[in-house]
C-alpha cells in the first residue's frame, strides 16, 4: 500500500507543462478574442476588401437574410422600425448608425430601408462587413 | 528515504487539480465565446431615383445590378469582366464620374459590397446607392 504513493510523483511533474500551455492559451483567447453580445438574428456579414474601421458605441440595426429586422434586442416589423429609429435619432442627433446586413439579404430592400431612415434623421451609415478571407 | 520525500510532497500536489479544472473551464469559455471576426465598415450614401430623371444627371453613371448577376451600365448590359473594363475607362475620365448603384429585387447585399469594392479599387470612390421612388 505504501508503495503506491511514489507513483503519483511523475504524474504531478507532467501536469506542470500542461498547466503552462493551458494558461498561455487562456491568456491568448482572453486578449485576442473579442467577446460579443449574442444577437437575436443570425447574420453572416458580407466580405469586403475595403479597410474602413467601424466606429464604436453606435447602435446597430440588424437585417437577416430572410428580411427580418432587429434593433436593440427586439425583432421589429418594417413598419415599426422606422418609428423606433425616429425616436432613437431624436435622442442621438449625430444620426450615426451601423447596419449589419446578412450577405444574402435583398439589397433593394436594404437600400429602400436606408432611404426611409434618412428621412427620419439618419446622417451617417456604416455597413458592417468582414475582411475577405 | 523514499518515504520521507513522499510524505512532504502530497500537500503541494493536492491543490493543483482544482486549479487545472478551473483554468480549463475558463479556457473553454473564452475559446467558445470570443470571436475573431475582422470587422470593417463601409460608408454608404443613398439617394432616391426619380422615375423620370433616370441616369443622365451631370457627371454620374447609372449602374444597375441585375438579379442574374450581370451589370447594366447606362442601359448597356455586360458581365462582370466587361464591367471591370468599363470601370477602368470611367476612372480615366476627368472629372471622375459618380456611380449611382441600383439593385434589382433579389440581388444580395454581398453583390453590392463587391461592386463598391471593385469601383473603389479603380479609384471611383463616389458611389451612391439608389432606390426607385415608386416603393
Amino acid at each position: 500500500m505504501r508503495l503506491v504513493k511514489p507513483r503519483k510523483k511523475p504524474a504531478a511533474e507532467n501536469v506542470l507543462p500542461l498547466i503552462n500551455v493551458v494558461f498561455l492559451l487562456l491568456i491568448f483567447f482572453m486578449l485576442a478574442g473579442a467577446l460579443e453580445k449574442a444577437e437575436l438574428l443570425e447574420i453572416t456579414p458580407p466580405e469586403t476588401a475595403s479597410s474602413g474601421q467601424p466606429g464604436d458605441a453606435m447602435a446597430v440595426l440588424l437585417v437577416a437574410a430572410d428580411g427580418r429586422l432587429s434593433f436593440e434586442n427586439e425583432i421589429l416589423a418594417l413598419a415599426d422600425i422606422v418609428g423606433r429609429l425616429k425616436a432613437y435619432f431624436a435622442e442621438h442627433p449625430d444620426g450615426r448608425l451601423k447596419l449589419k446586413a446578412d450577405a444574402q439579404s435583398d439589397a433593394a430592400m436594404v437600400i429602400a430601408l436606408i432611404e426611409e431612415l434618412r428621412a427620419v434623421g439618419l446622417k451617417e451609415l456604416g455597413l458592417l462587413a468582414t475582411g475577405a478571407s | 528515504m523514499r518515504f520521507s520525500a513522499g510524505r512532504r510532497r502530497p500537500t503541494a500536489e493536492i491543490s493543483l487539480t482544482p486549479l487545472i479544472d478551473v483554468v480549463f473551464i475558463l479556457l473553454i469559455f473564452f475559446m467558445l465565446a470570443s470571436s475573431f471576426l475582422d470587422w470593417r465598415a463601409i460608408g454608404l450614401k443613398t439617394a432616391k431615383l426619380g422615375n423620370t430623371a433616370g441616369a443622365a444627371s451631370e457627371g454620374s453613371v447609372l449602374v444597375k445590378l441585375r438579379a442574374d448577376g450581370d451589370y447594366q451600365v447606362s442601359g448597356e448590359r455586360m458581365n462582370r469582366a466587361g464591367f471591370a473594363d468599363r470601370l477602368k475607362t470611367l476612372a480615366g475620365r476627368e472629372p471622375r464620374p459618380r456611380l449611382i448603384l441600383e439593385a434589382e429585387a433579389g440581388v444580395p447585399v454581398q453583390a453590392v459590397v463587391k461592386t463598391v469594392d471593385m469601383a473603389a479599387e479603380r479609384g471611383l470612390t463616389d458611389v451612391t446607392l439608389a432606390s426607385r421612388s415608386e416603393r
